[in-house]
């Protein structure tokens, strides 16, 4: 087995692991993490679902590594699986994706939606973070998708369009509409 | 090192025989779905283009004078087929367009008009070659129940009481026609007013074994006499045969309503 370093690409990887599985937990150990706090921010399953869900999404993607699409990174690509793998795994559950998408204590996401809509986010109380958690998680689906994916996951609107499967032009509506109603909602609690 | 997950991964990899799918079924899939396409696009093209050359040559010129009116002319000479069978092809065609692995990076709008103007560009270009005729004939005799715009004309013009005559030329003279209708009946048709009777002599509009149609009226005295004002062929002229169709201007259609054929206040 050939020694890996940080530098080798996930579509070397891709290659490598179509000769020898074994070259495929490097591109697991690179993606786990952000796979998993992906579910966990879109879904509202429990730890052992998320950790059900994440090794079928690595199975299914390795089963279908001949089928990567070379001109898509191949983060775009498990994203992709991901998204598509979690919302047929609700449909056969039969609940709705309301997921978590973050909580108050999270910084870093409160910091992206400030810069987001020029807000000064440290003045910002306890009971406005809270309600905009409640006005993010009000927000319909295909609003939250993209919300999520461009502040939380910090794709751009290729990215997104790849992983979710719509025109970037789409994207980029979706997103300045979800953008306008949180501002509005936004205003009303600050 | 391994995390836990990789390593279950990998262990399950191994235990059940996990194996990737093999590329050319990726292949296959991508093929498919543009063979689908491409193939929807040209079936598109060529209704567009039988759809095209029946409503080009469907007659509108002459819509008043056989319908008595310019909707029911529509309504009957209508290629309902060709235009459910264009819309289907389409359709099918932005459905796959649209699922093939790029497909969501187009708006939904450029695809169903790219697909809509691939099918009109190749539709035109198909029925400017003569595709859209032969398709159209060739389905009239090929498939029972489907009618094609020559036998469907053939229907539509077999009313002799109103006026319109149609059938199989079976012996030509100087100053008449004989001609076979769609119930097998022999008609002699009187063709001394026949409107820019040169032309329709020159261009031999009327020949042996050719079909045409004839607005006219039946003899009193001789019911299987027909009195030709205008003869037409059945089957639309091809452009290269150059031959110009006469015009009917409204003196001419009330003389042929009228029955008294009168070409020389036509000029």
């Amino acid at each position: 087995m050939q020694l890996l370093s940080e530098t080798t690409s996930d579509e070397e990887l891709v290659v490598l692991s179509l000769q020898d599985p074994a070259y495929f937990a490097a591109l697991i150990e690179r993606y786990e993490t952000k796979i998993q706090r992906y579910l966990m921010r879109r879904s509202s399953a429990s730890h052992e679902d998320i950790q059900d869900l994440l090794q079928d999404i690595f199975l299914k993607a390795y089963v279908n590594l001949n089928g990567f699409d070379t001109s898509l990174s191949f983060s775009s690509w498990l994203y992709r699986i991901a998204h598509n793998h979690m919302i047929s795994w609700y449909r056969k559950q039969k609940i709705r994706t309301d997921g978590r998408i973050f909580s108050i204590n999270d910084e870093d996401v409160f910091e992206h939606l400030a810069d987001a809509f020029d807000l000064e986010h440290e003045h910002w109380t306890e009971v406005v973070k809270k309600s905009l958690v409640g006005h993010v998680q009000e927000l319909p689906e295909k609003y939250r998708d993209i919300i999520l994916l461009r502040f939380f996951e910090e794709k751009d609107y290729d990215e997104i369009s790849d992983i979710l499967q719509i025109p970037p032009g789409t994207v980029a509506t979706r997103l300045s509409r979800a953008k306008k109603r949180l501002q509005s909602a936004f205003i009303e609690h600050l | 090192m391994n995390t836990k997950l990789s390593q279950s991964i990998l262990k399950k990899i191994n235990q059940d025989d996990v194996a990737p799918k093999s590329r050319w079924r990726f292949i296959a899939r991508r093929v498919a779905m543009w063979v689908l396409v491409g193939g929807a696009v040209i079936f598109g093209a060529l209704a567009t283009s039988a759809l095209i050359y029946v409503l080009t040559h469907a007659g509108w010129q002459y819509a008043s004078l056989s319908h008595g009116s310019f909707w029911r002319f529509t309504l009957e000479t209508l290629p309902y087929l060709w235009v459910l069978l264009a819309i289907i092809f389409v359709g099918i065609a932005f459905y796959t367009l649209q699922k093939t692995e790029h497909g969501y990076r187009y708006q939904i709008i450029s695809i169903m008009l790219g697909s809509i103007i691939l099918s009109i560009a190749l539709g035109v270009a198909g029925y400017a070659v003569g595709i859209g005729r032969t398709i159209d004939n060739g389905l009239g005799k090929g498939i029972g129940g489907f009618e094609s715009l020559v036998e469907q004309r053939m229907e539509q013009w077999s009313q002799p009481e109103q006026g319109r005559l149609a059938g199989d030329v079976r012996k030509v003279t100087d100053v008449s026609i004989r001609i076979k209708d769609i119930d097998g009946f022999l008609w002699d048709v009187d063709t001394r007013q026949v409107v820019e009777p040169e032309n329709f002599l020159r261009n031999t509009l009327v020949d042996r074994n050719s079909s045409v149609r004839i607005f006219g009226y039946i003899d009193d005295a001789f019911p299987n006499t027909f009195h030709a004002c205008v003869i037409l062929p059945l089957e639309p002229p091809r452009r290269d045969e150059g031959i110009r169709l006469p015009k009917i201007n409204p003196v001419m259609q009330q003389s042929i309503v009228t029955q008294s054929c009168r070409p020389a206040q036509i000029r």
